[in-house]
This record gives C-alpha cells, sequence and structure tokens, in this order.
C-alpha cells in the first residue's frame, strides 16, 4: 500500500476512487436516484462504476451463497430418504453423481471472475438444477408421500430471493424456469397423486410472487443505497476541491500549499525544492483607486500570467490577499530566480495599468 | 502593473524546514520591496545556510 495522506483514516479517498469518479456527475446520479427502477435504470457510465465496485463482493456472496446452496441441497438427501425411499438409488445418482459435480462446477466458474451476466446465470442455474433433481425424483417415485416433496420448491424459490439475491430480471427468469418445470412434472403425475392440484399450483405461484417481490425491493434498495453512496463522495470531493482552491482566481490556496508542502517532507525525498513569493506592488493603491471589482479582475489576471509561465509540474498558489507563490519542485535557487525573473518580466509586459504608479510612495 | 518576488531553495527534511523556506522566501520578498520593488530577490543567505542543515554541523549553537 502506497504511503497516503488518508492513511489511518479508515476512508479510502484514494488515487483509485479520484479515477474512477472521475467520469461522473452529481447531477447524472441524482437524476438516477430520482428515476424509477426498472431493472436496469443507471446511465452506463455509471452502471460500469457499480459493477466495478461491487464486482468482488458480489462474487464472494454468490459464491458464498452456492456453497450454502449446496448444503440446503445435500439435506435434500434425508429428504429423499423419507418421502421418496423407492427411488433412493436414483437420488443418490442424480444428486451426487450428475448435480453435485455440476454445482460445484458452476462455483468455480465464479473463481474465475467472469462478466456479470454470466456470474448472474451461473447463480440463477443453481435454484433450477436443485429443483430439477428433485421433480426427476418424485416423477420416478412411486411412494404415497412423493408429491410432498414438491414444497421443496418453495426453499428453491426462498433461496433465490433470499440468500442469493437474484438481480430482479435474472430472479425473473429462474423463477419461471422453476415454475414451468413444476408445470410439466404435474403434468407427468397421476390425477390421484395430488390432492387438489390447483390449490397446489396457486401456492407455489404465489411463493414465486413473493420471491420475485422481494428480488425486486432487494435490488431497489441496495442500488438506491448505492447511488446515496456515490452522491455522497461526489459531494464529499467538490467540498474538498472548494476547500483547497480560492474561489475568485481559481489558484489553489494556502490550505492547498500546506498539504502540498506536508506531503513533500512525508515522502522523504531529498530533492531541492524553490519557493517564489510574489506580491502585486502597491496593490492597495491600485484597489483604492480603481475599486474592489477592478483589484479582483487584477488579481484573475496576475493568477493567469502565472500560471501561463509556470513551467510544467509547477503549482501556483494563491498565498494571501495580493501574495501568489510558485513551489518548484527540483529546483535550486539558480533555476528559481530564472522563473522568477520570467514571471517578473510577463507581469510587468502584462498591459495592466497602475493608475498611482508615479504619484505613489 | 509590476510585482516584486522572493526566491528561496532548499531540501525539506522536516515541516520546520517547510517553515523556514517559506520564511526565507517571505524575507526576500522584503528585500524585493525595500530595494524598489519589481525586481526579483533570492534569500538572504543565513536561510539559505540554515536550509543547506549548517545548523546541525555545529556551524550555529542553536
Amino acid at each position: 500500500m502506497p504511503p497516503s495522506g488518508t492513511a489511518g483514516t479508515g476512508m479510502a479517498p484514494s488515487d483509485g476512487d479520484q479515477d474512477r469518479l472521475a467520469g461522473i456527475s452529481l447531477i447524472e446520479v441524482e437524476r438516477a436516484l430520482a428515476a424509477p427502477f426498472v431493472g436496469r435504470p443507471f446511465p452506463p457510465a455509471i452502471e460500469a462504476l457499480l459493477e466495478t465496485e461491487t464486482e468482488r463482493y458480489r462474487t464472494r456472496q454468490l459464491l458464498g451463497a452456492g456453497l450454502i446452496g449446496i448444503a440446503i441441497y445435500l439435506t435434500y438427501l434425508w429428504v429423499d430418504w423419507g418421502l421418496t425411499p423407492d427411488v433412493l438409488h436414483i437420488a443418490f445418482a442424480v444428486r451426487l453423481v450428475v448435480m453435485l459435480p455440476l454445482g460445484l462446477g458452476l462455483c468455480l466458474v465464479l473463481l474465475t471472475a467472469p462478466p456479470p451476466w454470466l456470474r448472474e446465470t451461473v447463480a440463477a442455474a443453481l435454484p433450477v438444477l436443485a429443483t430439477l433433481s428433485t421433480l426427476i425424483v418424485v416423477l420416478a417415485s412411486e411412494a404415497p408421500l412423493r408429491t410432498v416433496h414438491l414444497h421443496s420448491i418453495v426453499v428453491a424459490l426462498l433461496y433465490l430471493a433470499v440468500v442469493q439475491r437474484l438481480r430482479f430480471y435474472y430472479a425473473v427468469a429462474a423463477g419461471l424456469l422453476i415454475f414451468a418445470l413444476y408445470g410439466v412434472a404435474m403434468l407427468f403425475l397421476g390425477d390421484g397423486d395430488l390432492h387438489d392440484p390447483a390449490v397446489e399450483t396457486v401456492l407455489i405461484g404465489l411463493a414465486l410472487v413473493l420471491s420475485l417481490f422481494a428480488t425486486f425491493e432487494l435490488e431497489r434498495e441496495w442500488r438506491r443505497g448505492y447511488l446515496l453512496n456515490v452522491t455522497l463522495r461526489l459531494r464529499g470531493r467538490s467540498l474538498e476541491a472548494a476547500s483547497l482552491h480560492d474561489p475568485l482566481t481559481g489558484l489553489e490556496n494556502r490550505r492547498a500549499l500546506e498539504l502540498a508542502l506536508t506531503e513533500i517532507v512525508r515522502s522523504g525525498r531529498s530533492e531541492s525544492v524553490g519557493l517564489v513569493l510574489f506580491d502585486i506592488d502597491l496593490f492597495k493603491t491600485y484597489n483604492d483607486t480603481l475599486g474592489h471589482q477592478a483589484g479582483d479582475e487584477c488579481l484573475k489576471c496576475i493568477a493567469d500570467v502565472a500560471l501561463l509561465n509556470a513551467r510544467g509540474p509547477d503549482r501556483v498558489f494563491r498565498y494571501g490577499g495580493e501574495e501568489f507563490l510558485l513551489l518548484l519542485r527540483r529546483t535550486g535557487m539558480a533555476d528559481a530566480l530564472l522563473v522568477a525573473e520570467r514571471l517578473r518580466r510577463a507581469v510587468a509586459a502584462s498591459g495592466l495599468v497602475h493608475p498611482g504608479r508615479e504619484g505613489a510612495w | 502593473m509590476t510585482a516584486s518576488f522572493g526566491a528561496a531553495s532548499g531540501q525539506l527534511g522536516s515541516s520546520e524546514d517547510a517553515a523556514d523556506l517559506l520564511l526565507a522566501a517571505d524575507q526576500a520578498l522584503y528585500q524585493a520591496k525595500h530595494a524598489g520593488r519589481n525586481r526579483v530577490w533570492p534569500s538572504p543567505p543565513e536561510a539559505v545556510m540554515r536550509l543547506a542543515g549548517w545548523d546541525r554541523h555545529g556551524l550555529s549553537a542553536s
């Protein structure tokens, strides 16, 4: 970790943060906050930022959810033993030989930092596969209680909403697929198997609707929270920028100078640093004669001249009222004097006329 | 319109050095003003010597 001025604050407004937020405007974020949530509502830049900043967490979250899912899935074997004991060998084959390696393989995909669509698809596939394997066991069985096993579909729907927190559209796809699989199983089950197929279907359908409602709400809250976070960071950045700049000339202010000097001291590099402090001659007279507005214009003009005549890495600060300062890195006295002399000539040639120049003092 | 300039240069080993360098530039600016304005003035030699670390080599008691 590089040494930085923010060490120990716990926050991380690092250079990386600056770069990432660079293309994002507060107005854009606030507009996204006000817009209704429809699946993928953010402008591309914000969506890309969201993905960049959350993908590692999201992948870890889905990986954890995957392992929890596999644990839940293995307890189904015990349910198989209770409800469909006649096809335990099929249950073992489907769950342990086919689905378990498949599920673990999908979790391995998550370890490869996949693109968002693949990551969410892989995650959404897990509850679908779990449902599919349960339906295969149920359909293969002749045991009287086998249809009770259909209730494990509710577990899959709960899992994708609460544990995985699938993105809404992926949840819709997975949920509808699960429901369709259930429908197909119903076609294969005989009439006498369920007490009341319609009631069963409505209950499963309600579970589906509620889990989709949950994923919708969870995604909306998560996105809202993220936008508020970005808003705060952007506000903090603009406040920080304002606190380091002089509003009149746009130059960095004295506080920025102190930070810059502290930074140089802290870097521990033994380099020669040049400081050129300069002051507009007889500025008070200028101000008194021409008024403060003209004085402000003069300050702005001098600031521009200083910026134009500074070398690339030089920094110009407004040090005080009519005092400015050049911070020259890796500069000895001789070069500092050269820079100062060039600027002196430029100021004298700037065309600003001092009305009291001859008369005063 | 003219301006007066004070220049100083040195190494910044500590925050005191930074304050010294600022002070040196300020003293030079003061000299430039007193010498008639619209000129560049280097920081006084004692400030340069202090920034060059002469204190630490025993050339000055403090």
